[in-house]
């Protein structure tokens, strides 16, 4: 036993199974467990598959060995094979060990979160079998597995934003992510058809095989193109965002977990995936980067005046999301990854502090208040929740990418792979993706200003009942915290003259083909090999134009919002009619009407359809004629054909003597 | 040799008397009886071509059909016996709880 466990294979099976099986003990038992029980259960199961994850990293991973399990069929039809069979790769180690450790985070905090909720169990049951989807589309080695995690995810991401489905907005919001999230898969679903109709296969392996020696093709930018659309949806970029920000209905951890940190990355991991396909799609590519940017932009833009703290962070989501696929879409695909990974840290690390304020004010206010959450009925926190305060300032430095967190070289390294590239393409994507860190570095420090300092705006009752929380969601803060800062050295810029790039070097073979073409081809979308004196200047600059950026609108932000009367002037600013700030003020605060366009274009008309499809289809055809019309002709004709029945032994005599008459004559006609 | 002819109207006719027995007699005794008139028009019909295949001559197919008619006779007369044993103990039920014998009066059958 001891030494099946050790095998690489077994774990591997392991990693994603453990929080399968605790999504089955809570699922199926949960409900006549004690809360601690349930809570432990799902805990333990994703902590061991963490562990598991650990160990197959640093002792395979990290070596340069791959680890793969025996495949075993899942399908075959045809010339359509599907092998069911877990790979993990530099890239999808990464990211498993990521999904199990913020995920492990996140279950430990959620115990402390959730303690009071009656379906405690259904929760963690939730959350786990949440965990198994996203194991299974990371560590799967084909698209039809990554489809099967990507579709789980959107189950347990809809389960998750409807959990309080008692409240009707809620599940209204459940039912926004579920439906656009179905439009992006469409698109996705086509992508793959695009790519199986191509190469007759969709394992990655044997795609890159048939890509090696493969040139660009016009059917390879279509597949991207709605591979695309699929990353659009579930990766919130315009025009397919509107689910993300009312998706913050859900439980906060579940924010941090699926709504910042791993589900919504699921598109930014499928591209840097297929990297070999998509290098040959310079088109798609360009698309991706322009996408990225105006997303990156505008989700900042809305981001800057929202009162609501968890819509503030979801909207810095999205924009963050939207550098990754600034990255991506520039061909720098190991950075998009690298911006994924610190992401993942601050972002868990502020939504969790998020959920703590928000937390320490429900004692008071009542669960689902909305006051609890509106950043201008809050103020001067600081004194109440210290830890709080102190690890989500850690996070905003490295949401804002103040010099030397996390967020500072994941960004720069996005922005300054824009800026070297000299081309339009590149001045577009560099001036958009530095506007939008101009509205990070703002909404980062008006947060923290509105939440932590000046002075308490709402329920005194609040204020005074506002305790720090306990210490089970205390740890996970910390935790992520030292990450928020530290996750950046792992890629430290050549520029700082320290040759120290793990992060690297670890992903460098599963974008190799990629870059090999690339740099064959000598396009553009190639990433510098040498770092040369001009190049390594350019990084300075870069990094000094983007540091006195952050600095500066971070403090910017801060004096005015940390101030009671710097908030009152604000306030008054955009009040007023006459000022030139309320006009803009109130497109965004109302998120440039987008919802209200779509509603308008898109959900009206279908609304309308539906109904007079409702009409004639349902309730004309299949309703009265079909059912009831059925039923009618059978009453009918029984009426007629109940009267042969009399009971009277000798009428059946007679019909059986006139039958064996025509049988006889029928007989005899033919002879 | 035998002309069948005859003999196979006498045997309808017979068929045909049974048969309106049995649709028209309300007693089931009665019924019983002309059920018998029908079964014995069709052992008249066996043995006459029995007797009509024998009188072609003794070869192996002759032969064969000419025994046929005979066993098929025997057989018709047995059943027909066990029959009348069943039916009248069944008549004898059906009076026990009815009263009568009257077969347009039962139409349980129907419910």
């Amino acid at each position: 036993m001891g030494e099946l466990l050790t095998k690489p294979e077994v774990m591997l099976w392991l990693v994603p199974l453990l929080p399968l099986l605790g999504f089955l003990v809570n699922g199926f038992f949960g409900k006549r467990m004690p809360l601690s029980t349930s809570g432990a259960v799902a805990c333990i199961s994703i902590v061991m598959s963490f562990g598991f994850a650990v160990i197959l990293f640093t002792t395979q991973i990290a070596r340069g060995q791959d680890v793969a399990t025996a495949p075993w069929v899942w399908m075959s039809t045809g010339g359509f094979n599907v092998d069911f069979r877990l790979l993990a790769d530099p890239l999808s180690g990464l990211l498993m060990l990521v999904v199990t450790g913020v995920g492990s985070l996140i279950h430990i905090y959620s115990v402390g979160y959730m303690g009071h909720d009656k379906a405690y169990w259904r929760f963690f049951s939730y959350l786990n079998l949440f965990c198994f989807a996203m194991l299974m589309l990371v560590l799967g080695d084909s698209l039809v597995l990554l489809f099967l995690g990507w579709e789980g995810v959107g189950l347990c991401s809809y389960l998750l934003i409807g959990f309080w489905y008692t409240h009707l907005p809620n599940s209204n919001a459940g039912i926004k992510a579920f439906v656009v999230n179905r439009i992006g898969d469409f698109g996705f679903m086509l992508g793959m058809f695009l790519i199986f109709w191509h190469f007759h296969t969709l394992n990655y392996g044997e795609l890159a095989a048939s890509m090696r020696d493969a040139g660009s093709a016009p059917i390879l930018t279509w597949a991207c193109v709605c591979l695309f659309i699929g990353a659009c949806g579930k990766s919130a970029q315009i025009p397919l965002y509107v689910w993300l920000p009312d998706a913050m209905a859900g439980p906060t951890p579940v924010s941090a977990l699926i709504h910042a940190a791993t589900m919504v990355t699921a598109g930014i991991y499928m591209i840097a995936r297929l990297n070999f396909i998509w290098v040959r799609a310079e088109d798609a590519l360009t698309l991706v980067a322009i996408v990225g940017s105006l997303t990156a932009f505008f989700a900042g833009t809305i981001g800057l005046v929202q009162r609501d703290i968890k819509k503030v962070l979801a909207y810095s989501t999205v924009s963050q999301l939207g550098f990754m696929f600034m990255a991506l879409g520039l061909g720098a695909f190991p950075v998009a990854v690298f911006h994924l990974f610190t992401h993942a840290f601050f972002k868990a690390l502020l939504f969790l502090g998020s959920g703590s304020v928000i937390h320490s004010l429900e004692h008071t206010l009542g669960h689902g208040n909305p006051d609890s959450q509106d950043l201008f009925k809050m103020g001067g926190l600081k004194h109440k929740l210290p830890l709080t305060c102190a690890t989500m300032i850690v996070g905003a430095c490295g949401l804002a990418g103040i010099p030397l967190f996390s967020g500072f070289f994941s960004k720069d390294a996005i922005l300054f792979a824009a800026f070297e590239r000299h081309d339009a393409l590149g001045m577009i994507v560099y001036s958009l993706g530095l506007a939008a860190a101009v509205c990070t570095a703002f909404y980062s420090f008006r947060l923290i200003g509105l939440c932590f300092f000046g002075k308490w705006r709402g329920l005194e009752a609040a204020y005074a009942h506002a305790d720090e929380s306990p210490r089970s969601m205390g740890l996970p803060l910390l935790v992520l915290a030292v990450f928020a800062f530290g996750a950046g050295y792992l890629w430290i810029p050549a520029a700082f003259g320290v040759h120290f790039t793990p992060f690297a070097d670890l992903l460098s073979p599963v974008f190799a083909q990629g870059q090999a073409y690339l740099q064959a081809a000598q396009s553009r979308w190639a990433m510098p090999v040498e770092h040369t004196a001009e190049s390594i200047g350019k990084e300075w600059v870069n990094m000094l134009i983007s540091s006195v950026v952050a600095i500066g609108v971070s403090i910017f932000a801060f004096s005015i919002y940390s101030k009671p009367a710097g908030v009152e002037r604000m306030a008054k600013l955009v009040a007023d009619p006459k000022s030139a700030l309320a006009v803009p003020y109130r497109v965004l605060l109302n998120k440039f009407y987008v919802d209200e366009i779509y509603t308008l274009v898109f959900v009206r008309p279908l609304q309308l359809l539906s109904d007079v499809l409702f009409v004639i289809v349902d309730v004309i055809l299949i309703d009265l004629v079909m059912v009831n019309g059925s039923g009618l002709l059978v009453e009918v004709s029984s009426k007629v054909a109940r009267r042969v029945q009399t009971g009277n032994v000798r009428h059946y005599l007679f019909a059986f003597a006139i039958g064996m008459v025509v049988l006889l004559a029928l007989f005899l006609a033919v002879l | 040799m035998l002309d069948p002819q005859p003999v196979l109207l006498l045997a309808a006719a017979l068929f045909c008397i049974g048969l309106y027995g049995v649709l028209c007699r309300t007693n089931l005794v009665l019924i019983l009886m002309a059920l018998e008139l029908m079964l014995n028009a069709a052992n008249i019909t066996l043995v006459t071509f029995s007797r009509y295949w024998a009188g072609r001559g003794l070869n192996a197919e002759n032969f064969t059909h000419a025994h046929t008619g005979q066993f098929f006779t025997l057989m018709v007369m047995a059943v027909a016996a066990a029959e009348v044993g069943v039916g009248l103990a069944i008549i004898v039920a059906v009076f026990r709880r009815r009263h009568a014998s009257e077969v347009g009066a039962a139409t349980e059958l129907k419910n």
